[in-house]
């Protein structure tokens, strides 16, 4: 019989056979004992076991990866994020690339002002968003299409994460590991450097612009629900 | 509510997206890591991310393995390890051998038709399927693997009937 489960660890409320209960909790791998259950009624929404949420522990050690609620991130900082994806795309596949995210996934997308519209820098909007281009909802990503043959380091960075300051960042990165690809450089007035990880993973780091307000949805740093 | 006035190009909002789905978003970064102290410790400290290891049924190793998938906050995050504010991804990253994958996306992709058919739309538009087609079940994971038509790989994943539209990732235009 199906019925509804609410892990008391995490909060989680999935619906299953009874014969088909996971041993761990899908989201958080707490054991099943943790799990409240109550009769399938039509729909999860329609649940009445409902469990309050745990919140971000300030002494939690960064290094142990037991579940726990993410840490509160600081204010007026988007230092670490990942802000956007990069996908390269081949010049003489550009048309087709280009409807294949426009038509399948639904993205809305332009060429930047400054690129050459032979091999176009193009930034996608890939779901809901406010004015500015930043997504209006949490946990999915804008990004850009640039063709392969921008990418000047060869390492063909995949993504780009936001630091406070550049050169304070590549410093960092040295110190744990990592290699500078590119130094600091400006595209369409933003300043970007190319590190790379100790795995091999290359990135583009961006510099939190000066015109940031901090008021942008964006900007803000909630970091558990009530 | 009136449009906030904008001056960045190309002057106008991005489109709307007025259906309860949440197909074609990016979600997860995926990332593959050979060392994962090493990996850790270069992320914790140069970008302050936090880490989960992410459980079997989400498509994680084994709890408790020498080599832990893991889910990673990037940025204001809710319990479940979803990002809580909006503007940034959250990550998964694996261990791998041998070779190191390039970083990708994991989309999300309609959750009322099968994968095979958002599949078959894609192979239309250029893509190509890697690997098999998945079974699909009731289970958590129902992911597929394919290549854009610039060759570029990355993982469709299609979120299990458990999603109750409460969850702050899943808003979508109502107005």
């Amino acid at each position: 019989m199906k019925k509804i489960y609410t892990c008391y660890v995490c909060g989680f409320p999935f619906a299953v056979e009874e014969d088909a209960v996971p041993e761990l909790c899908p989201s958080c791998n707490s054991s099943k004992d943790n799990y409240l259950v109550e009769p399938w009624n039509g729909s999860i929404e329609a649940r009445r076991i409902h469990v309050d949420f745990p919140k971000p522990d300030p002494n939690w050690d960064p290094m142990d990866i037991s579940y726990h609620h993410p840490k509160q991130f600081p204010a007026h900082t988007r230092h670490g994020r990942v802000r956007r994806f990069v996908l390269p795309y081949d010049v003489d596949k550009l048309e087709q690339t280009r409807a294949f995210y426009k038509d399948v996934m639904d993205w809305d997308m332009y060429d930047t002002e400054h690129s050459d519209p032979t091999h176009p820098l193009i930034f996608c909007a890939t779901g809901p968003g406010n004015a500015n281009w930043e997504p209006k909802f949490p946990s999915f990503g804008y990004g850009y299409l640039r063709a392969r043959s921008d990418d000047e380091t060869g390492a063909d960075p995949r993504f780009v994460v936001e630091v406070d300051n550049i050169e304070d960042t590549l410093k960092k990165v040295v110190e744990f590991g990592g290699k500078v690809l590119k130094e600091r450089f400006t595209v369409e007035g933003n300043d970007y450097a190319v590190i790379q990880d100790g795995e091999g993973n290359s990135m583009y780091i961006w510099e939190t612009p000066s015109t940031v307000t901090w008021d942008e949805p964006e900007s803000q740093n909630i970091s558990f629900r009530n | 509510m009136a449009e906030e006035k904008t001056n960045v190009y190309p002057y106008r909002a991005p489109k709307k997206y007025p259906k309860k789905s949440l197909h074609g978003r990016p979600r997860f970064l995926l990332l593959s890591y050979k060392d994962f102290k090493r990996f850790q410790t270069f992320y914790v400290n140069v970008f302050g991310w936090d880490m989960f290891e992410l459980p079997e049924a989400a498509g994680g190793a084994k709890k408790g393995s020498d080599n832990p998938s893991l889910l990673i906050a990037t940025g204001p995050s809710y319990e479940t390890w979803e990002g809580l504010n909006p503007g940034h991804m959250n990550c998964m990253a694996t261990y791998v051998e041998g070779d190191l994958p390039k970083p990708t996306i994991m989309a999300e992709i309609h959750m009322d038709r099968p994968v095979a058919d958002t599949v078959a739309e894609m192979v239309e538009y250029g893509a190509t399927l890697v690997g098999e087609l998945p079974e699909e079940s009731d289970g958590w994971v129902s992911q597929a693997f394919i290549k854009d038509p610039s060759g570029n790989d990355y993982k469709l994943w299609k979120c299990p009937p458990s999603r109750t539209w409460e969850e702050p990732e899943a808003g979508y235009d109502k107005d």
